[in-house]
């Protein structure tokens, strides 16, 4: 199966850290793929990579044929955009605005009308069970419905990718497997591929596919699944 | 889409957390009072020029020698001290039929009495006036008219003097009109000119800081969040676009919070001039093309203020990088520093 997102051969490092000393991966379309490994095994700059939001400094990325280091930061944005959703461990909302406002936020810097953005950010709050906190800000949510805002917030422009860095990670066990159970019904459902990292077998449980990091290196397997 | 960041950027400024509403508060009590400063500032030149006008309004105009006109006033001025304050005080007395009139009087004080100010009129009538009342030595008929005053609480009288004695007594100068044009004084000196240009400079630069640094609150808040923004697909001009627009609200509000600060202070501004140069409160009036293009140039300074101290990060996604070079050691610095740490080693070893 062709790949949807490549990284190959991906080395980075922070000062005299090295986090990516090689790297390579390949994921295809639709897939769900947990990248597990020990803390400090350089998962997370695997996936900042991969999403657009840290170059590397060897090696290269290709999305959908496209290598993302020779895109300028303004294209790297706007594939973010357009093309990627975002859940991380404390959901990374905007705290002076509500959730539906912070759902809809993508479609409005995308250029989309403000009533249509948040119609659609409403759909996807019901979705994902949380209409009723559509009035709320952050500081007024509880942690999983913070997560489940956020991942309405993944998936409102219809992402190709959904890239999920320890979504679960400040959630009690019940209130994890609920937010990946919605996470992954949704992408799904969609064919919407998702990388997914963790260190939680649990969580990885849900995935079509784990990959193993170690030393900045992933250590088994590489292939597309 | 810019429309759209716009606002989002407007949004963002006034948005519904209690502490975006603080933070605005905040920059706005900042901004508000550098406005109000450099508005002092702008409107002291105005206060003294009208100061000095009405000074020399009261200016007595006339020949050195005897007038040849058949009427004229003779006038002789003292300034004495009274509890600390200046009291000024003038003995006139009209030769002929229409002796010119001194400005704010209505007509000349004949002997004995006396035409004072509205602030001597008061504390002659309180208990502080008690020792001054018999220095007076006279019966109070008139109260000056602004037109006469310098600044409204000035303490000056006119005393009615009999003419022959006027004609004889020293200090008397004849006066023929009043009021020069230019006056004795002239054009504010050049000096006068550059000691106030320094001091608005000295006001200035500490009050540009203060705007500054006010437009700067709550910036590590405010650039995660941005960096939030930058994390969901803000390219990285719309984010410097949010960041400059939601400064600007604040800014604006500090705009109006300045204007009302300076309308406040303005009474009271006049209470700390030094003594001899009281000026009238509503003399301190900055002219309205400087007031307007404060008003204008400070929220823009605000905002430029925020994306210059944007422009020392970079704006990831993840969060802040710096871009500023970190700062090397020096020679100087790491010769000091393996210098103090040999003396430290000879030291050590003279205590074995």
């Amino acid at each position: 199966m062709t790949a949807l997102l490549a990284g190959r051969e991906l080395h980075r490092s922070f000062g005299s850290t090295s986090a990516l000393a090689g790297a390579s991966v390949e994921i295809a379309a639709g897939a769900v793929v947990a990248v597990m490994g020990p803390s400090g095994s350089g998962k997370s700059t695997l996936l900042h990579c991969l999403a657009g939001i840290l170059l590397p400094e060897r090696g290269e990325v290709v999305y959908a044929g496209c290598h993302l280091d020779q895109l300028s930061e303004p294209e790297r944005s706007r594939l973010r955009r357009q093309q990627f959703g975002f859940v991380f461990q404390f959901g990374q909302l905007v705290p002076e605005l509500s959730a539906l406002e912070n759902v809809a936020l993508p479609l409005r810097l995308g250029g989309v009308a403000r009533r249509e953005a948040e119609q659609r950010a409403e759909d996807w709050l019901a979705r994902l069970e949380v209409a009723a906190v559509g009035a709320k800000h952050p500081g007024e949510l509880s942690g999983g419905e913070g997560q489940r805002v956020a991942v309405a917030r993944a998936l409102v422009s219809h992402p190709q990718v959904v890239f999920a860095d320890e979504p679960t990670g400040a959630l009690d066990s019940l209130n994890g497997e609920r937010v990946m159970a919605l996470l992954l019904d949704a992408a799904r459902s969609r064919g919407t591929t998702v990388v997914l990292v963790t260190h939680e077998a649990r969580v990885a449980a849900y995935a079509d596919r784990e990959i193993f990091m170690r030393d900045g290196r992933v250590v088994a397997p590489v292939a597309a699944a | 889409m810019t429309v759209a960041t716009l606002a989002i950027g407007l949004r963002l400024a006034a948005g519904g957390a209690r502490r975006s509403w603080a933070r605005l508060a905040l920059v706005a009590a900042g901004v508000g009072i550098g406005v109000a400063l450099l508005l002092t500032g702008l409107a002291v030149v105005p206060a003294l020029k009208a100061r000095d006008a009405r000074e020399r309004a009261r200016e007595p105009v006339g020949p050195s020698t005897e007038p040849n006109t058949p009427s004229y006033l003779l006038q002789a001025a003292s300034i004495d001290r009274y509890q600390g304050r200046r009291l000024v005080r003038f003995r006139i007395a009209g030769v002929g039929v229409s002796p010119p009139r001194p400005p704010g009087l209505t007509r000349i004080p004949r002997p004995g009495e006396a035409a004072v100010s509205p602030g001597l009129a008061r504390l002659l009538r309180s208990p502080d006036g008690a020792l001054l009342r018999p220095r007076l030595d006279s019966r109070i008929v008139a109260i000056i008219g602004q037109a006469g005053l310098i600044w409204p609480n000035e303490l000056i009288a006119y005393s009615g003097t009999p003419a022959s004695e006027a004609g004889t007594a020293s200090g008397f100068i004849p006066v023929t009109s009043f009021g020069h044009p230019e006056g004795p004084k002239g054009p504010m000196p050049v000096e006068l000119k550059l000691v106030v240009l320094l001091a608005i400079l000295g006001l200035l630069v500490p009050t540009l800081a203060f705007i500054a640094a006010s437009s700067r609150v709550a910036a590590a808040v405010r650039e995660r969040r941005l960096a939030a923004i930058r994390l969901v697909g803000a390219t990285p001009a719309q984010t410097r676009l949010l960041a400059a627009i939601e400064g600007l609200p604040a800014a604006l509000a500090g705009c109006l919070v300045g204007v009302a600060l300076f309308f406040a202070f303005r009474p009271i501004a006049p209470t700390l001039a030094p003594d001899g140069h009281e000026f009238s409160a509503s003399d301190l009036k900055p002219p309205v093309g400087q007031a307007l293009a404060t008003l204008i140039a400070v929220p823009l300074l605000a905002v430029a203020a925020g994306l210059v101290a944007l422009r020392r990060v970079e704006l990831s996604p993840l969060g802040l990088v710096r871009r500023a070079p970190v700062r090397q050691v020096g020679p100087f610095a790491r010769a000091s520093a393996c210098a103090r740490l040999s003396a430290a080693r000879r030291r050590l070893a003279s205590q074995r």
